[in-house]
């Protein structure tokens, strides 16, 4: 593809313009275009990532347009910020199978299936999201911090990753969020971004520290030095940007284990607590057996809503490893 | 080789006290009140003997004294405390449910292991084949799947419908009140009660253990040596089995390594669906009851099995390559 519009450049310019150098976000673009693996992986996220938004829509659209005397300003406001209240339920609607009206079938409550799923959705990934987020900052500062400065700075801080890694994962998650047990519904999804991510940074704070560490030493910052470049510009332009493909790889990767991390502690009633829906507490109706052995159209899709989501996002992670890879030549 | 390692085994002590001292404080701010937990639910007290119930616990000092104290008790009068939930001294709470544990995390990582290996092997000699695209693709199910969820499906596909496959538990209730006719039978109930836990926990170790071996082999085999082995006119087969798997087996012993003590630390979400007597339940159930002295030492007890982990797991890289061994 390339190739083709360099010959094409060839014919219509002079060769100069042909010598422009491609930067490493071309480069990678280009490489991660033809990995199929992680072409299908993004393509499967970003289908989930649609549903997610647009099917509570349809249903706050469907709701608001029924109403007596609402203004189109008004519906549309409605539709964009899909409230939970949207969805109401009939308790002599419920546990319905799936049938034309309810496609997902209805649960206990009489409350649609299919609205608590993608609703919860959102929840799932915005969870995922968010503890990516605070992973990833918390693991570049710090490994930046410790690799750039190196000496005493680099030794407590970690020790400190040392011991933060050393921590019983999953079972000291549990605790916290038991001990957070009061926080009300709406806000039980920042304990559980909070727990996650301060627990799972260190991994990629000794990735960056390790790189860092190892490019200070390398003759391009020894010339950026000799140049004369500002500190904050010879970080920001010269390291970050090497560090920034392991730094994406883990976002992803951490938001894939961290999304299996809320549905395990909102299976066990510890995570995002209800009334509101994410695709962990669902899957906790299970844990009664009338509901396991009887009406398993409210358990089975959220289960695997979060195998498709968690292969995609794993997908898409491994893809950018590669792309991102120089030294990978395919 | 001796003085190396005493000196590693000392260094994990101040990890671990900081590690039991962030715990200790995380599990303070839990709320409700240590002394209704301490009572029993429902039961009122006046509050002069509140006071003095706290200060029989000694909940009236501040908190970093209170860990002094638990520190103190544990290290020099070896005592864990006792167990509102179980009614009994922790230590003997901690041994009863540990056992259940191990006996079904080691019968999963056996199989677990001859299965890894083989499979590992194959899919590297024939690196992108069929077989190898498919055990890719199981493992990336298995790792992207919630392990709960296929537990729940193995109960509700097979279980259900299997009479002769028991839903949860470990035993079967009337025989374990009774008592089993013969050792044997025993042996069968508990397996038959093992199986499907025993397979979720398979497929979990399977999915990293076969990609682990993998890469592993696939980078011995690019090796100088293996194409030296190949150029003498070595059968094929000698040069996979001889000179690269045991040069493969390096890496894989280190994530061995670590595996060893979690061995004895129970999947807590798997026990919790399976209802498997084993201290990932137990410690869920101290965590949902209040029971400070039981959750604050499993966790203590989980944080050195992960630090022991990370030690073998340095430790057996010198083990399985003398290249490493250090003097």
């Amino acid at each position: 593809m390339t190739e083709d519009k360099n010959k094409m450049n060839l014919n219509a310019e002079p060769v100069v313009s042909t010598l422009k150098a491609e930067g490493p976000w071309t480069i990678a673009w280009n490489r991660f275009k033809k990995n199929k693996v992680a072409v299908i992986g993004a393509t499967g996220f970003l289908i989930i990532v649609l549903l997610v938004i647009i099917v509570p829509m349809i249903y706050s659209f469907n709701l608001f347009r029924a109403q007596e005397g609402i203004t189109t300003g008004e519906l549309i406001k409605e539709t964009i910020f899909v409230d939970l209240r949207a969805q109401g339920f009939e308790l002599t609607n419920a546990n319905m199978p799936p049938s034309r009206e309810y496609l997902l079938g209805t649960d206990r409550q009489g409350r649609d299936v299919m609205f608590r799923l993608f609703y919860g959705g959102r929840i799932s990934l915005m969870v995922g999201l968010m503890a990516a987020g605070i992973t990833v900052s918390l693991g570049t500062l710090v490994g930046g911090i410790a690799g750039y400065y190196g000496g005493i700075v680099d030794s407590i801080l970690m020790r400190f990753a040392e011991i933060v890694i050393s921590i019983p994962f999953l079972p000291t998650m549990i605790a916290i969020s038991a001990a957070m047990r009061w926080v009300p519904s709406e806000r039980s999804i920042f304990v559980v971004v909070f727990v996650v991510g301060i627990l799972s940074w260190p991994g990629l704070s000794r990735v960056v520290r390790g790189q860092i560490l190892s490019l200070r030493e390398q003759e391009f910052m020894l010339a950026t030095e000799a140049l004369g470049i500002s500190d904050a510009s010879r970080i920001v332009k010269h390291l970050v940007p090497n560090v920034l493909a392991y730094v994406i790889v883990s976002a992803t990767l951490t938001m894939g284990s961290a999304i299996l991390l809320e549905a395990g502690l909102s299976f066990l009633g510890l995570g995002v607590t209800p009334p509101m829906p994410s695709w962990g507490n669902m899957i906790n109706l299970a844990r009664n057996a009338t509901i396991f052995e009887n009406y398993p159209w409210m358990w089975v899709p959220p289960g695997v809503l979060i195998i498709a989501t968690v292969i995609s996002v794993n997908l898409l992670g491994e893809g950018l490893r590669d792309a991102f890879d120089p030294k990978e030549i395919r | 080789m001796l003085r190396y390692m005493t000196k590693r085994i000392l260094q994990l002590i101040p990890i671990v006290i900081v590690i039991s001292m962030v715990i200790f404080f995380v599990l303070n701010l839990m709320p409700g009140n240590q002394v209704s937990a301490y009572l029993g639910v429902g039961s009122e007290v006046s509050p002069e003997r509140k006071a003095q119930i706290e200060e029989l616990l000694g909940l009236d000092k501040p908190l970093y004294v209170q860990y002094f104290m638990w520190l103190k008790r544990v290290v020099i009068e070896r005592d864990l405390g006792r167990s509102i939930v179980f009614g009994a001294p922790v230590n003997e709470v901690i041994n009863t449910f540990v056992w259940n544990s191990f006996i079904l995390n080691l019968v999963s990582l056996i199989f677990a292991m001859l299965i890894a290996l083989p499979v590992g092997i194959r899919s590297a000699v024939k690196k992108y084949g069929l077989f190898d695209n498919f055990f890719t693709v199981f493992s990336l199910v298995g790792v992207s799947m919630p392990t709960f969820f296929f537990a729940l499906i193995l109960i509700f596909y097979i279980a259900i419908p299997v009479e002769s496959i028991p839903l949860n538990g470990m035993r079967t209730s009337i025989m374990s009140i009774r008592g089993y006719p013969s050792k044997m039978a025993e042996i069968m109930d508990v397996a038959r009660h093992m199986m499907l836990p025993a397979i979720v926990l398979t497929m979990t170790s399977l999915a990293t253990l076969t990609r682990y071996t993998r890469n592993a082999v696939i980078e011995v085999i690019n090796q100088d040596y293996i194409r030296t082995a190949r150029s003498k006119g070595l059968a094929e087969k000698v040069v996979i089995y001889k000179h690269a798997f045991r040069n493969a087996l390096l890496p894989v012993i280190t994530v061995l390594g670590m595996w060893i003590p979690s061995l004895f630390g129970g999947a807590i979400l798997l026990e919790t669906v399976f209802l498997w007597p084993g201290i990932g339940r137990a410690l869920l159930r101290g965590i949902n009851n209040q029971d400070l002295s039981l959750v604050m030492a499993t966790l203590v007890f989980y944080a050195i099995l992960t630090v022991l982990g990370n030690l073998l797991a340095d430790l057996s890289y010198g083990l399985a390559d003398p290249r490493v061994r250090v003097k």
